[in-house]
């Protein structure tokens, strides 16, 4: 994910801000999921069949939904997406970790 | 100036101070060491502030320049860092030796002094991690604003306060190294200085030639250490890659406590447990005031201790048993010694990231290394070009003997089909003489070339290559070859590689990136291309090379 970033007093253009998994369906549509953690905010990596927390071993489904059994207390948090031509533009929003419900940081 | 008042001196001889115990040898020497590994912390800390900017963009950078250029940087940090552990172990056996000699006898202020201690020490490395601005500093202090965040009520403005924001930033830089060089300092200072004064450290250092002895060996003890454990240095901090981090050390037991308390009760092991343990301490001169339960309290210590123990193990063991786990922190120290060569090899630009390093990311990032194997790793389903020779001499002499080699152009269909009549033949019939060809080849994106190989070269490109490459911008069979092997021949090809200039058709095996830009397209290619020189141009080298890649 890239975005300008306003960094304290100065501010860059482009910079990479954070990670998203792009899970596309057999039929063609996407669903955008959060790559962060909803546990303790870790970043999450591909099982190729599951998506897992190495932190504290969270598991979700391609769907972002929480395998049973690990600390997460919530399922991985959809982004909202549109497809313009060959771009995929996300709206990238950061949750809250820690929370059962879903609580936009700085909210 | 009062007059000398025997009364007066009588006083002072009659404080309460005078009538206790005089600390025991170990008791005042453990504390002589602290103060001497506190120091060394302390001067080495002075050091690196010389050379160290807190903010997103200079933070690694100037840290990786002391690794490279700073006569003796590299062993202040390693003497920072070790001399820290020093601190933290000497901290503990203090407590236990405080609690087993119940050292309060000697007065309540100096014990809650070495409490307050244990308690503030860790914020220590806390902040002090965040401020190289390493991928491990990064993500570790990612999860403690978490923690923090987590905390009943307050817990959000709490994250917002100590980070300065809702994202880690420059601003969190600028705080913690507030915090780690002014605020820090002062209250174990301020700790250390208490502790000192209820041992009278002070009169043993002048009667006691042996003290000054145990200081030094400490001194050249932590020194000793730190030339050969290395502080380590992570890749620059990059929020769109995570790394699966873990705590320090002297928090693995919370960390594993806390995989064992899931859900509701992990506030356990992250504020309850540790502020159970403090206040416990803290309240002993009060509890045993007249050191009665040492016995027990020992008893309880060790018990605390085992259950410490315990907790590291499994944290330890279950992390050693990963392979995911032990994989991704090879790579990741394979990706910090990376990046500091690329810092020494390329200054950071203005991203506070070295160029080299943001091509490698570039690379992995837009998912190369699925298909091509690269100085970033193995590619996960090879399909596509090795490019870790990439222009090297030693790949162009293979390429032109073997295009179709699977690492070339084996893979793709880009191979060499007689009865399609596409893709590039092999040369291997011209034998020595393509060292001539590769020499013009190399001439083509102008780079370093034997000149006289090169004109040899041309007439043999002239007589076998020419009918399907033209050197211009004009479209041929194969690729135009003009600039060929150059930083903006190649990042072009990973623009556009289905170009009529480049592969055309046959490379639309390979996705086009013109949504990545010129400017990343560059940085990857010279990335490639640096990486690829690195293994060219000893001939050594080249022969094990290209020996162990027909393997």
């Amino acid at each position: 994910m890239f975005a300008d970033v306003r960094d304290g007093w100065s501010q860059r253009p482009h910079e990479p801000i954070g990670a998203v998994w792009v899970v596309r369906r057999d039929d063609g549509t996407m669903q955008v999921l959060s790559a962060t953690c909803p546990h303790m905010g870790c970043g999450t990596t591909s099982k190729g069949t599951s998506i897992e927390c190495p932190c504290h071993r969270s598991t979700f489904t391609l769907d972002g939904v929480r395998v049973p059994g690990g600390p997460s207390p919530r399922d991985l948090d959809v982004l909202e997406h549109v497809v313009e031509g060959d771009e995929l533009r996300i709206q990238f929003v950061r949750y809250r970790a820690g929370l059962a419900e879903r609580v936009v940081q700085g909210a | 100036m009062p007059p000398s008042n025997p009364i007066e001196t009588g006083a002072v001889r009659a404080h309460p101070r005078a009538a206790l115990p005089i600390p025991t040898s170990a008791g005042v020497n453990l504390a002589v060491a602290l103060l001497a590994a506190l120091l060394v912390v302390a001067l080495t800390g002075v050091g690196l502030s010389f050379h160290y900017a807190p903010t997103a963009t200079d933070a690694w950078a100037s840290t990786a320049r002391l690794e490279t250029d700073v006569l003796a940087g590299a062993l202040l940090r390693s003497a920072h860092h070790a001399g820290a552990t020093v601190v933290i172990v000497l901290c503990a056996v203090l407590v236990v030796h405080g609690v087993a000699t119940a050292i309060w006898r000697n007065g309540r202020v100096g014990w809650l002094a070495l409490v307050g201690l244990l308690a503030v020490l860790p914020l220590a490395p806390m902040t002090g991690n965040l401020l190289p601005w390493d991928e491990t500093g990064y993500w570790q202090t990612q999860i403690e604003a978490t923690i923090v965040g987590g905390a009943p009520v307050v817990g959000d403005t709490m994250r917002r306060t100590l980070i300065g924001g809702d994202q880690l930033s420059s601003v969190t830089l600028t705080r913690y190294y507030a915090i780690h060089t002014l605020v820090l300092p002062v209250i174990i200072g301020l700790c250390a200085w208490m502790i000192a004064r209820s041992r009278r450290v002070v009169a043993a250092w002048v009667t006691r030639r042996s003290t000054l002895l145990l200081a030094s060996v400490v001194v050249v003890f932590i020194f000793a250490v730190s030339y050969v454990f290395r502080a380590p240095l992570g890749a620059p901090a990059d929020p769109s890659l995570p790394l699966d981090v873990r705590p320090e050390w002297y928090f693995l037991p919370l960390f594993a406590l806390r995989k064992l308390l899931e859900g509701p009760f992990e506030v356990v092991a992250t504020l309850v447990a540790p502020g159970f343990v403090l206040t416990g301490l803290g309240a002993l001169p009060w509890l045993d005031a007249e050191g009665r339960h040492g016995k027990r309290l020992v008893a309880l210590l060790s018990l605390g201790g085992i259950a410490i123990g315990a907790l590291t193990g499994v944290s330890v063991y279950r992390d050693h048993e990963s392979r995911d786990h032990v994989a991704a922190m090879t790579d990741a120290e394979a990706k910090g010694r990376l990046a500091l060569e690329y810092a020494a090899a390329t200054p950071a630009d203005l991203s506070g990231v070295p160029p080299l390093y943001r091509g490698m990311t570039a690379f992995v990032r837009e998912g190369c290394t699925t298909c091509h194997a690269s100085a970033a790793g193995d590619a996960k389903e090879a399909s596509a070009p090795d490019l870790r020779a990439f222009q090297s001499r030693a790949w162009l002499r293979g390429f032109l003997e073997d295009p179709s080699a699977p690492k070339y152009f084996g893979l793709t269909p880009l191979a060499f089909s007689e009865s399609d009549g596409t893709g590039m033949p092999g040369f291997a019939q011209l034998g020595g003489s393509l060292d001539d060809v590769v020499e013009y080849v190399l001439s083509l994106g102008d780079k370093p070339h034997d000149t006289a190989g090169a004109a040899r070269g041309a007439t043999m490109f002239a007589e076998h290559c020419a009918g399907c490459h033209e050197v211009t911008q004009s479209a041929s069979v194969g690729p135009a070859l003009e600039g060929y092997g150059s930083v903006e021949w190649t990042a072009s090809v990973i623009i556009d590689p289905n170009h009529e200039l480049a592969y055309g058709e046959l490379g639309a095996a390979m996705p086009d990136h013109p949504h990545i830009g010129r400017e990343t397209a560059m940085l990857m290619a010279s990335w490639l291309l640096h990486e690829g020189s690195r293994v060219g141009d000893d001939p050594v080298e080249r022969a094990g090379g290209l020996h162990e890649e027909s393997d």
